[in-house]
């Protein structure tokens, strides 16, 4: 019987010290959640009147851009935007199988992927996949001369003709509990067809140097800024995510540990009682 | 006569570096400084690194110098929008740190004339960064 108490006893050790760990890690994911969310809200006004201006000057103007012009397709790059580390819930799952699901639908030009995170980068390696490029060390930190390095470097494939369009599958953030994995098309330009530009199309401005050029300078910012949004919405979502999944690990480690030690007590007077019982009995025999 | 203001903001990705009423504004336009007062004819401007200089509206006679990075301005209504990559006020600019920066950016744009490897756009553009801070530093003193 006392072994049983100290083997329960051992567990409850091992489980208590597992929950410090994740409440450890459950803090760490908040403190970065706060960082990256701020940086997220931060650059949203940035993103927000550049699109506006890009749209603008869109309708304002029939400038031929490569951006913008739609080519056959007949290599693609598709980004896929994972975590390095796990421990976050379903948040690498749910993006990677997205990805996954999304690449076998269109298979109707030579696929190459361009993937940022550990994660997806096992996944789709395992599988052979063709892989151009794998960014496996941003750590789920925002870094913007990175980022805009990343941003370059699919411009410049995009502009040298090695693929024609350019897809990102990332996670975007909602809120802390909700993220949902989305694909975009970054390049070229997807042609909108709603008609809710008309309204400012009426203001005529002046350009400086002129038109072409303000687009010029305009189209690869824009580029940058998705990039960024991409990365930071997902980065802000993996910490969303293993922020949750680290808190309702310590919940569920402080259920155990309370029922362990329930059992506990109850082995330990159950013992006790049991003693008793003997020296009463043994009383009893002298008496 | 008083000025009339207007309402300035000048926006980077990592948030807004100014927000306020101005009566006046110079800003670096892609072919040469723009100035901007009030009532100006509605305007997208491309704009390349390089010093700003606006006057606040409540602060008559101070006049507030930064140094940005490329981006656009928007002018209509009475309203300008100012986006750019960075916005430094001339106030937070370490001088020796800027004049390290130049040196790099000047030996990187010398390497890069002679190297094809080393991208001559981002060492220029380095260069342009590094000479936009030292003359908002220099203008600040004025």
């Amino acid at each position: 019987m006392a072994a049983h108490i100290k083997d329960l006893d051992k567990r409850i050790r091992s489980v208590r010290n597992t929950q410090q760990i994740t409440k450890a890690m459950k803090m760490v994911a908040a403190a970065k959640l706060r960082r990256t969310q701020d940086r997220l809200i931060a650059g949203r006004p940035y993103g927000n009147k550049l699109t506006e201006l890009l749209a603008q000057l869109a309708s304002a103007s029939s400038i031929e851009h490569p951006f913008l012009a739609q080519r056959e397709v007949t290599r693609r790059l598709v980004m896929v935007v994972s975590s390095d580390k796990g421990l976050c819930g379903s948040y690498n799952h749910n993006v990677i199988r997205l990805a996954h699901q999304w690449l076998e639908e269109h298979d109707d030009a030579d696929n190459e992927l361009y993937i940022v995170g550990r994660k997806a980068n096992e996944y789709f390696r395992r599988r052979g996949w063709t892989i151009r490029k794998a960014v496996t060390d941003m750590g789920g930190l925002i870094d913007l001369p990175r980022m805009q390095g990343i941003a370059d470097e699919l411009m410049r494939l995009y502009l040298d003709d090695e693929v024609q369009q350019i897809q990102v599958v990332h996670t975007s953030f909602v809120s802390t509990l909700s993220h949902r994995p989305r694909v975009v098309q970054l390049l070229p330009f997807p042609t909108e067809e709603d008609g809710s530009g008309d309204a400012g199309a009426a203001k005529t401005y002046i350009y400086e140097p002129s038109a072409e050029v303000v687009l010029q300078r305009l189209l690869p910012k824009s580029v940058r800024v998705k990039v960024f949004n991409a990365l930071a919405d997902s980065f802000t979502s993996e910490h969303g995510a293993r922020m949750t999944s680290m808190s309702s690990a310590t919940d569920n480690a402080g259920e155990l540990i309370d029922q362990l030690t329930l059992y506990r007590n109850r082995a330990r007077q159950a013992a006790i009682t049991q003693e008793i019982s003997e020296i009463v009995g043994g009383a009893d025999a002298l008496g | 006569m008083a000025k009339t203001p207007y309402h300035l903001s000048i926006v980077t990705p990592a948030g807004r570096a100014f927000e306020g009423e101005v009566t006046s504004l110079i800003f670096p336009g892609e072919d040469g400084a723009i100035g901007v007062w009030a009532h100006h004819a509605p305007m997208l401007a491309a704009m390349k690194p390089g010093t700003l200089q606006l006057e606040e509206a409540d602060h008559a006679e101070r006049i507030k110098t930064f140094a940005v990075g490329s981006g656009f301005a928007e002018v209509s209504d009475n309203n300008a929008i100012l986006l750019v990559d960075t916005c430094e006020a001339a106030e937070d600019i370490d001088v020796e740190r800027a004049k390290a920066a130049m040196e790099r950016a000047k030996q990187r744009l010398a390497e890069a004339m002679r190297d094809e490897g080393i991208d001559r756009e981002r060492a220029e553009a380095a260069m342009q960064r590094a000479q936009a801070r030292l003359r908002a530093a220099y203008l600040r003193g004025k």
